[in-house]
């Protein structure tokens, strides 16, 4: 290398590369530390938090979705476990009890509690079909989080429908409402 | 959401707080290096730290702690390539915003300490690296400020110990071109 290279070379190495600032250092240590707590970290995924400010009037906008979500969720386990009860059970006597069951207590709908374990032959579902449609999406505030650049948050309601096909050529819908959100970063001057 | 901030988990912590000081710095370099974003290599970092981490305490890594380095380089350059990957599929819906956010990073996002040295200088030197096609840059990053070998650098890049050398030459000749203006004028 000639001299030249060699001088650029040097100008370099006289650099020093930024340290860590604190937190991060914290965020780090904090993360290396508590890897077992990390859901999903099996499958090779970690979430990156966010903290979101706390603000008492948005407390009422964001209490909604939430509650939404909690009913769209039980409305999908509730659906699921129907399909299941339909799907699953080979014998008509095993669905007779289900049926007989959800009579005798209609405000109990939990129809995979009731079924009998002898009478479920589990079949195998192949996917044929999958689509998520979004609902709405909607822009919320501008935040800023730990003083980092801004973020927009928006609010997206979707929903994904899944058609499984059964061994018999038999379609099975399955349609799962959620709702997301996601920061999206703001340009700024 | 996860809570780290309970005083046990402080105590614990502990434990890599004094390796991250003094290598932090390299390997948030190399991230930024790879990452298009500030906040993209911070994560980055997180993952790979984390996995070694985890592979650590499992006792399932392969190597002393000198291994640590090429395993951790070798790791954020794997989550840079995934990220992109999954940046590249979200850009159709943000096309404009990451377009902003990457013009606006060119400029803001210091790779290097200015104290114990020229501004102008600095800013020059980093430009220059910051322009250059990223399989010159990481390979310079990994060299002067990883203090890694060539062979090394080829094992975590996967290619050869000559090309390595190839491209860390090429990329300080590139470089040295690209800052020729400056050295005319004597800013350099």
């Amino acid at each position: 290398m000639d001299s030249d290279l060699k001088k650029i070379e040097a100008e370099l190495g006289r650099l020093s590369p930024e340290c860590l600032p604190e937190g991060l250092i914290s965020r780090m240590e904090a993360a290396m530390e508590g890897w077992q707590e990390i859901p999903g970290e099996a499958s090779g995924k970690t979430e990156k938090v966010v903290p979101f400010p706390h603000r008492e009037e948005e407390r009422t906008d964001r209490g909604r979705p939430a509650r939404y979500s909690l009913w769209a969720a039980a409305a999908s386990v509730a659906l699921l476990g129907g399909v299941a009860a339909m799907v699953f059970t080979s014998s008509p006597g095993a669905r007779d009890v289900v049926v007989g069951e959800e009579k005798r207590n209609a405000t109990k709908p939990a129809l995979t509690s009731v079924l009998n374990p002898d009478a479920v032959s589990p079949i195998e579902l192949s996917a044929k079909a999958a689509k998520r449609t979004i609902l709405d999406a909607s822009e919320r505030d501008v935040i800023i989080p730990n003083g980092a650049r801004p973020m927009r948050l928006r609010r997206v309601s979707l929903v994904d429908r899944v058609v499984f096909l059964s061994p018999d050529g038999e379609e099975v819908h399955v349609e799962v409402p959620s709702v997301n959100y996601q920061l999206v970063p703001v340009p700024t001057d | 959401m996860r809570n780290w901030g309970n005083n046990a988990m402080k105590e614990k912590t502990s434990r890599w707080s004094a390796w991250l000081r003094e290598h932090g710095p390299r390997l948030l370099l190399f991230a930024r290096q790879q990452a298009r974003r500030q906040e993209d290599a911070e994560d980055i970092l997180q993952e790979a730290l984390v996995k070694l981490a985890r592979k650590v305490d499992e006792g399932s890594f392969v190597g002393g702690q000198e291994a640590w380095m090429p395993f951790l380089y070798t790791q954020l350059r794997r989550e840079a390539i995934d990220l992109g990957r999954r940046n590249d599929r979200r850009k159709k819906r943000e096309e404009t915003v990451v377009e902003d956010e990457e013009r606006q990073g060119k400029g803001e996002d210091a790779w290097f300490e200015s104290a114990g040295y020229d501004e102008e200088r600095k800013v020059l030197l980093e430009g220059a690296l910051k322009e250059l096609p990223r399989k010159f840059s990481e390979v310079i990053v990994m060299k002067v400020w990883g203090g890694r070998t060539f062979a090394e650098i080829g094992d975590i890049l996967d290619i050869s110990m000559n090309t390595a050398a190839s491209r860390y030459r090429y990329g300080i000749e590139a470089m040295r071109k690209r800052l020729t203006g400056a050295r005319i004028r004597g800013d350099l």
